[in-house]
């Protein structure tokens, strides 16, 4: 019954979150709304971790193979027009190599420059005995 | 007898050759067998040899991707688990993010006038590092084609996945934080499943990383609809 139990968890939330996504007139899925809601019950704990985590690490751990049914799906859409396989091709590749690199960099900047700001702010009290790094 | 009318040829062809794929990695340890790439190609060659048409092979497959929105789901695991880094690192992760999808806009819009692509296949291409659920839902409201754009959504999902953890320590992203959020930004849950494998901590990121790229690219996207 363990398993059964959390999948059904699972389930019934992603559902209220399927509600939700056709009730409310915004652009969002009902995997994000369903995400809010998972973490919003575990947040205030009206939701234990145990009662979910087993089936949901399963299915984190199988997640890569969910993507094979939609992405066999270009053969459907074959012969490609050449501009658009060119443009698809250069954005798939170097568009994921791009977007990837700035995030990564941004946030580390931002970091830094963060930790930065924390240290002066420290230092200028004169507190920087009790100063916690901040990361 | 024709394969594609058993109701379980697609789903058991698709898990038994990526176990089998996992396996060889594991066995071989080469990076370029990344087990959803060689299921993908394999699936794709088993298709065409045995004449199954790919609608009678995702009758049954259909089943997998039904999981997407579950697993989505269960993606507030992790991130529960690790509040503390999200807490600690709020702005960071959105001055990332957003600079992230920003970056990946407008270089669509450049590559897009290069080549003089049509409209649709513009709008189409658009929402490409969104996670599937979102990234359809953005395509359908700007007009673009979702079906297209399921499909190079799933292939930058394979891409992350399978250079993720390789490029970002390539180019000197160290941080924990910083390596999840820029995987899971460009290459969402298929980047995030790789992220996993880096730490616990870059997959809650990444995991993270999915829901805030999708709401800032619901947002940014509609900025970039005229490709003029």
């Amino acid at each position: 019954m363990k398993y059964l139990t959390q999948l059904t968890i699972i389930l019934v939330i992603t559902l209220v979150g399927e509600l939700l996504s056709g009730l409310v007139p915004l652009p969002v899925p009902a995997s994000v709304y369903g995400m809010a809601i998972m973490f919003t019950l575990l947040a205030t704990g009206v939701l234990k971790i145990k009662q979910i985590r087993d089936v949901a690490v399963l299915l984190i751990e199988v997640m890569a193979v969910m993507f094979v049914p939609s992405s066999v799906a270009i053969i459907t859409l074959w012969p490609l027009a050449s501009e658009l396989l060119l443009a698809a091709g250069i954005l798939v590749c170097l568009g994921t190599l791009l977007v990837m690199a700035i995030t990564g960099h941004a946030t580390q900047a931002t970091q830094r420059l963060l930790a930065t700001y924390a240290k002066r702010k420290t230092r200028t009290k004169g507190a920087e005995r009790t100063g916690v790094a901040a990361v | 007898m024709n394969l594609g009318a058993l109701e379980y040829f697609g789903i058991a062809l698709t898990l038994l050759v990526y176990v089998a794929a996992s396996w060889l990695r594991r066995r071989t340890r080469l990076a370029v067998l990344n087990p959803l790439l060689v299921t993908i190609v394999v699936v794709i060659i088993v298709l065409v040899l045995t004449g199954v048409s790919f609608d009678d092979y995702n009758a049954s497959a259909e089943w997998l991707t039904h999981l997407l929105t579950p697993v989505t789901v269960c993606l507030a695991v992790p991130l529960y688990e690790k509040l503390q880094l999200l807490r600690r690192n709020f702005l960071a992760i959105i001055v990332g993010v957003t600079t992230g999808i920003l970056s990946g806009l407008l270089l669509t819009f450049g590559v897009a006038k290069l080549v003089s692509l049509g409209t649709t296949d513009y709008l189409s291409l658009l929402p490409r590092s969104v996670t599937a659920a979102i990234g359809m839902g953005i395509s359908e409201r700007i007009g673009g084609s979702a079906a297209l754009t399921l499909a190079v959504i799933s292939l930058t999902g394979v891409f992350g996945n399978l250079i993720g953890a390789r490029f970002v320590r390539l180019i000197r992203i160290k941080d924990p934080v910083a390596q999840g959020l820029a995987i899971g930004t460009a290459s969402h849950v298929g980047g995030t499943a790789g992220a996993f494998e880096l730490g616990e901590a870059q997959g809650a990121m990444s995991s993270l990383a999915i829901v805030v790229a999708g709401i800032v690219a619901v947002v940014l996207t509609p900025l970039f609809t005229t490709l003029v």
